[in-house]
């Protein structure tokens, strides 16, 4: 059982599309997490030096954008987060660095980005936008989540959410992509299913150390 | 005779002048010593270093915030050095925002609410538990 779980946690960390978790977690936290859709994927590999700071390593591609690839190393810093007794809200902001590839051009390529979220054990939301700055253009997607738990589970058992997301990036479509999906979340490692109002399925793996 | 009671004035003014010397070397010194316990036992108390023993013992810890799985991951890990088993010795209770931790080394207060810190959350209160007999 453990290796067919390890098999398709291997075979979903290959593609992915849209990261959406904690850009910065506990200290000495690894994550490893990729996202998948046909023409888009991200992946991303993250180490918490602490509680406030990140070192992470991105690749990004999209299909759409004259098969734009990048490759980035940057960090990641939890700017300020507010804990009540039963929800936390957070914001993080990061900048990366790297190169790009394109079928027109290559060159360095520079990454901001700003998150905030709030969440609670029942419900969570999250919005996410980040830059991508190369050869003169500024180009921002945009993520927004709604997620909540039909139930409770133990923390030796499998968790379920259900999660709305919004996706806009103008240079792949001027539309709002929606995608209804579901995450399971069990011990160390998360994974979500997904198909988009434009008939294209989505796929993301974390695992966290 | 004159110059012999000269002498013996002058061993007696240097004997006195080294007495006076080493007894205020000897206040300084204690005042020093004195002042560097103080200075510590200030500095302990400060840090709310807790003085008892605490390998085999049990703290809770209330920890507002903690929300998922995660969290859970953070705390485990961040106590993992000062456990024998971070499966069993750090329990962490989603809903009641609890983190129960036995320890198998003696530690202080200030470095339990460091570890809590290093999970990204902060000890709101810390209470030890007695041991089960």
């Amino acid at each position: 059982m453990k290796n067919i779980i390890r098999f398709i946690t291997l075979s979903f960390f290959l593609t992915s599309f849209s990261l959406i978790a904690h850009p910065v977690i506990y200290k000495g936290g690894w994550v490893y997490q990729g996202s998948f859709m046909p023409m888009m994927n991200k992946m991303r590999v993250g180490y918490s030096m602490n509680s406030r700071f990140a070192l992470v390593a991105n690749s990004n591609w999209f299909q759409q954008l004259g098969d734009y690839r990048d490759y980035s190393l940057g960090v990641n810093t939890l700017l300020k987060r507010w804990l009540s007794q039963d929800a936390q809200g957070n914001l993080y902001a990061g900048v990366h660095a790297g190169q790009y590839r394109d079928n027109a051009s290559e060159g360095s390529v520079i990454n901001p980005f700003f998150m905030a979220d709030w969440e609670s054990r029942d419900h969570y939301t999250v919005f996410q936008s980040k830059g991508y700055l190369y050869d003169n253009k500024s180009v921002y997607d945009y993520t927004l989540r709604y997620g909540f738990a039909p139930f409770r589970a133990g923390m030796k058992d499998l968790q379920t959410w259900f999660i709305l997301q919004a996706y806009y990036f103008e240079e792949q479509s001027r539309e709002v992509l929606v995608t209804p999906m579901i995450r399971f979340f069990y011990r160390n490692v998360l994974w979500e299913a997904g198909y988009s109002t434009k008939g294209q399925s989505y796929l993301t793996l974390m695992i966290h150390y | 005779m004159f110059k012999v009671n000269k002498k013996l004035k002058m061993s007696t003014m240097i004997k006195k002048l080294k007495m006076s010397t080493m007894i205020k070397n000897i206040k300084e010194l204690m005042m020093k010593k004195i002042t560097l316990m103080i200075l510590s036992l200030l500095s302990l108390s400060a840090f709310g270093v807790n003085a008892i023993e605490t390998k085999g013992k049990t703290v809770l810890v209330n920890v507002p915030g903690m929300v998922c799985q995660m969290c859970v991951q953070g705390m485990k890990k961040n106590f993992s050095s000062v456990v024998a088993d971070s499966e069993t010795d750090v329990i962490v209770d989603l809903d009641k925002k609890t983190v129960k931790v036995t320890f198998n080394t003696d530690v202080t207060e200030e470095l339990i609410k460091e570890k809590v810190n290093d999970a990204g959350y902060n000890a709101e209160t810390l209470t030890w538990l007695e041991a089960k007999k």
